[in-house]
This record gives structure tokens, sequence and C-alpha cells, in this order.
């Protein structure tokens, strides 16, 4: 029973990005117009997630990183400027439809005003993600998105042809344009980031650990097993009951309209209510994933559990996510037309997410044990074990995502606090070891690593190991990004594109120790080359000027 | 470029827009334009009949019915509206403005469906109806 309690996250992401509104009409449509013929294009995109998934929540749960951590650290400021800005409008659209589908689904049960719908979704939405645990939300729209198979139920009472199922699994060549549009649609519309940044940074949430490697790998099988089950059958169903007929399905109306042709009213509520949680909790992936890719991104303080006085920024960023998408629904515009603009947003977006994920979960250096291995690195799978030595020395990312003064120092212990008693492991989010915070913190959800405030100007702290006075007493680490290095004399030794420092104690921060510098610093940092790199020892640095870091000769 | 120039380009290229959207209504339609707009009509005709068959069978619920039908009508007398406006190509005339009535004749269907979404006879009647406009509609779609 534990178990199945636990898998709710991967359920509701699945179940919110698989299915949302935009893929409860797309899905219908596929199959009106083209029988079974696109159950492939369904079952690559379920794969690609799955992939995708389980290595984003590998990664949380090893190095309790989230995506958009990972993004900044591993594509720096500017390209990871760019991946935010096409997720956040991904998100903000998704969010848009999701309410708007939330106020459909609203009107065909009371028949009043739409507009008044969409403040009531958007009032609703606020109102559980205040009232309601994070757990609570995820099984009350995870599970309560099961209702959805009432559309698997149809597919099977209309008695398929199940050869001709089958024959539908087999990939087919374009045989027209709008074929290829909707394997295109179908595959993108699978692989939406968003439903991934939600479920990476919820496993954070819930302080995931490599133990928790197991229930991510059930969560990806499950959940978007699930999903693409559902996915399936609105196919199946639209294949019998709306290609006979002729009809191209335009409207969520229709979709449920399939249910109730199959099993009457009853089934008409159960796809109503199915759609109604899987639209609400798509929402609501939507929404936090807003909030949680722009403070990950910006170092804010993040997380659903800290609530409004610990992460303040987070949550006026949820808030404004709503406030905006509400916006937009209002307009008037369709909100499966808004899906649709979300997909194209998404080419853009996910190279740019899903490139630095997938080199972190094959960085060793990263993920130790937890490393993809040559075959995962298209599969997704764990390689074999190979041991870290402790107290190696580990290079650390130079751009990381948050602020520098979070890990660089001591951790601030408050008593009775024992979130606030990790050891810190790494620059770029390492969480050390945790099982005693979770013997401590036992029977109390805790949110993500804990974040150390910003310092004031005039009192900022210097990263472990960096000379008092200088000038490398800044905020951030990603701040010397770039920054071309240069000696007294006036030699030019190139850009800045990482750091290396060493965890000398477990209990205490890592100490930087160089600055990485030369042409193979990025591809060192991506993790796919080993170029010519300068290591300049930390202690050399005078000072930084604009973007500029001089250091002494290094044969002074 | 002299000051100003930029400016007036802008001004010129963002009337042009504003006067091609404001002529848009206008265009003349083709008949592929209209072979769509009438295949679009057989789908809304198609799922009216089958909603009405609910109805008829008193197996749906009122509401659904009432918006769902809202829906249809007011899709069919856009689409009605769009045909009415755009100039017919040659040939197409005539097909153009029998596909106008259908679509006129369906919006009215569909207004019978939500103002008695929960009569059975009615909704009889109105499957009825839309069976007949399906019929009209696919043989229009065929002499297209």
């Amino acid at each position: 029973m534990r178990i199945f309690l636990q898998i709710a996250l991967g359920i509701v992401a699945a179940i919110g990005g698989f299915v949302d509104i935009g893929d409860l009409v797309f899905n219908t449509q596929a199959g009106a117009l083209f029988g079974y013929d696109l159950l492939w294009a369904v079952a690559v995109g379920v794969i690609g997630i799955m992939v995708y998934a389980e290595m984003c929540g590998r990664v949380a749960a090893v190095t309790g990183r989230p995506v958009f951590d990972v993004i900044r650290e591993r594509l720096g400021f500017g390209a990871g400027l760019v991946a935010l800005i096409a997720s956040q409008a991904i998100n903000l659209l998704t969010l848009a439809a999701e309410l708007g589908g939330v106020a459909f689904v609203l009107t065909y049960l009371f028949d009043g005003p739409f507009s008044l719908f969409v403040l009531v979704a958007a009032g609703g939405l606020v109102l559980v993600i205040r009232a309601l645990p994070f757990g609570a939300i995820e099984r009350v729209f995870g599970y309560g998105g099961l209702l959805l198979f009432v559309f698997v139920a149809a597919a099977i009472h209309q008695g398929p042809d199940w050869g001709a199922v089958a024959s539908g699994f087999v990939p087919q060549a374009p045989s027209s344009l709008l074929y290829a549009y909707f394997v295109v649609g179908l595959v993108a519309a699978a692989l939406m980031p968003y439903e991934v940044y939600f479920y990476s940074s919820g496993g954070v949430e819930e302080r995931w650990t490599p133990k928790d490697i197991k229930v991510n790998r059930l969560n990806v099988a499950f959940g978007y097993g699930i999903g693409a089950l559902l996915a399936f059958g609105l196919m199946m169903t639209a294949a019998q009951l709306l290609a006979p007929a002729g009809i191209d399905p335009n409207s969520l109306g229709t979709v449920a309209l399939q249910a109730e042709l199959s099993f009457g009213q009853t089934g008409l509520l159960l796809a109503l209510g199915g759609i109604l949680f899987a639209v609400g909790g798509a929402a609501i992936d939507a929404c936090f994933s807003g909030a949680y890719n722009l403070s990950q991104f910006l170092g804010w303080e993040w997380g659903r559990y800290r609530g409004v006085r610990q992460a303040p920024r987070f949550t006026i960023a949820w808030l404004t996510f709503i406030a905006l998408a509400v916006a937009v629904v209002l307009t008037g515009i369709d909100p499966i037309e808004i899906t649709e603009y979300a997909v194209i947003f998404s080419v853009v977006a996910l190279p740019l997410t899903y490139l630095p994920v997938l080199l972190i979960a094959r960085d060793r250096e990263f993920m130790g044990d937890h490393a993809n291995g040559p075959i995962a690195n298209v599969m997704g799978r764990r390689s074999a074990p190979r041991r870290r030595a402790a107290g190696r020395r580990r290079r650390i990312s130079a751009p990381a995502a948050g602020p520098l003064a979070r890990t660089a120092g001591p951790p601030r212990r408050r008593a009775g606090d024992p979130r606030r008693q990790r050891r810190p492991c790494s620059l770029g989010g390492g969480r050390g070891d945790r099982s005693e915070d979770r013997a401590e913190a036992a029977g109390r959800r805790a949110g993500p690593r804990p974040r150390r405030r910003r310092p004031r100007p005039g009192r900022r702290e210097a990263p472990a190991g960096a000379p008092r006075g200088t000038a490398m007493s800044r905020d951030r680490l990603s701040d010397l990004q770039r920054k071309r290095v240069v000696t007294e004399s006036g030699q030019r030794l190139g850009h800045v594109f990482d750091v290396a420092a060493r965890l000398e104690r477990p209990d205490r921060p890592p100490q930087l120790r160089a600055l990485l510098v030369g042409r193979g610093g990025l591809a060192r940092r991506l993790g796919i080359g080993r170029g010519r790199v300068t290591e300049v020892p930390i202690d050399r640095i005078t000072r930084v000027e604009g973007g500029t870091v001089v250091v002494r000769d290094l044969s002074a | 470029m002299k000051p100003g120039r930029g400016h007036t380009s802008w001004a010129a290229a963002t009337v042009l827009v504003a006067a091609s959207l404001a002529l848009g209504g206008c265009s003349e339609m083709s008949r592929g334009e209209l072979e769509r707009r009438v295949a679009a009509l057989e789908s809304m005709a198609a799922e009216g009949e089958l909603l009405a068959g609910e109805v008829a069978r008193d197996r749906t619920k009122a509401t659904f019915v009432r918006v769902r039908a809202r829906e249809l009508a007011e899709d069919a007398d856009h689409e009605a509206e769009k045909m009415a406006d755009a100039t017919p190509s040659d040939g197409v005339a005539e097909a153009r403005d029998e596909a106008v009535a259908q679509a006129e004749a369906l919006a009215e269907a569909f207004g019978t469906l939500q103002v008695f979404p929960g009569d059975e006879r009615r909704g009889a009647e109105v499957r009825r109806a839309l069976e007949r406009h399906a019929d009209l509609l696919a043989k229009l779609a065929e002499r297209l």
C-alpha cells in the first residue's frame, strides 16, 4: 500500500503531462482522423519522456538538484536564460490552457458563464495549493485523474480489432503532411518539459535520496505507463466512435461524449471528473513548474513546503503565474489553440533542457555509482557501480545555480531544525548524507535543501578558501563565468569556465581551490571532452575589475 | 537613413497589415476552402446527431447537452457568417449558398437541443433532422 502512495508523484506528473487538455483533444483527433495508425507515435513519446523523467528523478535523488539548477550550471547564464524564457512561456501557456480546460468542464457540469468559471478555477487552484499538503495534492489529482480509465474501458467495450490495434504500433512513413504533423505533435506533446520540471522539483521537495531511485523508477514506469494507457484509450475510442461518423473533434465536449456513447450518463460523469482532475493536475504541474524554474534559476528560496515566510518570492511567483494565466484565458483565445502555441515553444526549450540533464546524468563526478553508462545514455539505465573515494577532489562547476553564500560558508544551525544540519557536499547543490536528517526529521515534511539568505550588500561573505577582502567576496560563482583572466603582468590566460574545490572534511563546506581557465574549460564543464585547462589557484587572485579577473603571475 | 524614415516604413507596414486583416472577411472563397467548411459542417452534424441520440435515449446530462449544443450552434453560425461574407470564386456560388443554408439549419437544430436538453421526443426529432442535413451536406461535398 505504501508503495502505491509513494508513486503518486509520478502518476500526477504523468497524468498532468500526458493527458492535459491539449493531449486529450490531440489524441482524440489523431484517432478520429487516422484510426489506430498513430499509436506508435504515442509509444515513442512515452519512451522518450520515461527516459528523461527517470534521469531527472535520478539526478534529483543523487545530487538533490532539480532541472533548472542543472541547466544554469551546465549551460551558463545566457543559454540558460533562453531555456528559462522558452520554458516559462510553455508553463504560462499550458497553465492558461489548463485553467480554460477546468472552466470548460465546470461549464459542462453547471452551465454558467465561462469567464466566471475561469475565475473559480483560478481561485480553486490557489485554495488547493494553499490548503492541501503536497502529498494530498498528488494523491487527489493523481488518483482522481485515473477516472479517465473510462476511455480505456470504452475502447475495450467497443470491441476493437486487436490486429489493427497491434499494427498501429508499427511505425509508418508519413502518408501526408497532416499525418507528419500529427506524428511530430504527438511526440512533442508527450515530451513537454513542464511535467518533468514538476516531477524533478517534487522529488527534491520530498527529499529523495539514492535510496529512492527505485521509487523513481516505479514512478516513471507506473506513472507514464498509466499516462500512455490513457492516451492509447483516447485514441482507440476515437478511432472506433468518431472516425466512422466522420467527426473531427476540437472540443473537450466531444472527448467526453465518447464515454457517454459507451456508458451513458455514468460514463459522461466519469469522463468529466477524470478530465477535471487531469487538467487540474496539469494546471498545478505548470503553475509550480513556472515558480520552480524561476526560483531555481535565480537562486531564490523555493519549495512548496517552505511556505510564504520562508520562500516569499516562490509564493509570489506561482501566484503571479496564475494571475497571468487568467489574463491570457480571459482574452478569449481558445485554450486548445493555446496548447498548440505551447508546443511551438517546447521546440526551443526541449534541447536546452534535455541536454544539460543528460550531461549531468552521465557525469560520474556528480552521479558516482548512479551515472549513465554508454548504453544508458541512450536508454536511461544505470551503469555498473563505480565507487568514488571519500574526500576525493571534486570538480565543481563555477556557474553554480544559487547564491554562492548558500553553500560556501558553514551552514547556519538552528536548534530544533534538523534540516539546517546537513553536510554540504558540493557547491552545485550536493546533499551530503541525509540519512541522519531523515531520522531526525521523521514525521515532518521538509522542503528542498536549505538555502541561506543572500547577504546584504556590504556584508558579503567570501567563499570558503577565498582570501578575505579580495574581490572574490561575491554573491555568485556564476558571476565569474566567462570572465577574462589576466596576470598582473598582462598575460592573458583565457576565460573562467569552472572552478575546482576540495572537500576536506565531510562536516565542512568544500574549499574553493582554483579557477579552471582556458578553452577546454567549457568542454569539461559540459562533460564532453578534456581540452586544455589552466588551473589558477584561488589565492592568486588579486582583484576583479569588471569582466576581468587579475591574478598574480603564475611563475611568481 | 534619415530620421523618421523608419517610422514611416513601420506605419506603412502597420496600415498594410491592418488593411489585410480588415479585408480578410471579404476574401474570395475557393472550391477547396468551401470543401473544408462543408466538411466542418458535416462533422458538426454528425456530432449533433450522436448528442441528440443520447437525449432521445435519456442517457445524458441536461447541462452537458445544453452547453455542447450551444457551442455547436455558435460554430455553425460562425461558419455560416464566414461563408456568407466571402466572395465565391467561379462555379461555387450556388454550392456556397446551399452550404450557408445548411449551416443555418444546423444552428437552428442545435438551438432546439439547447432549449430542450431533457426532452426525449424533441431529441429524436433533432436527431432525424440532423441526419437529413448530414446527408445533404455529404451530397454537397460530393458535388464539390
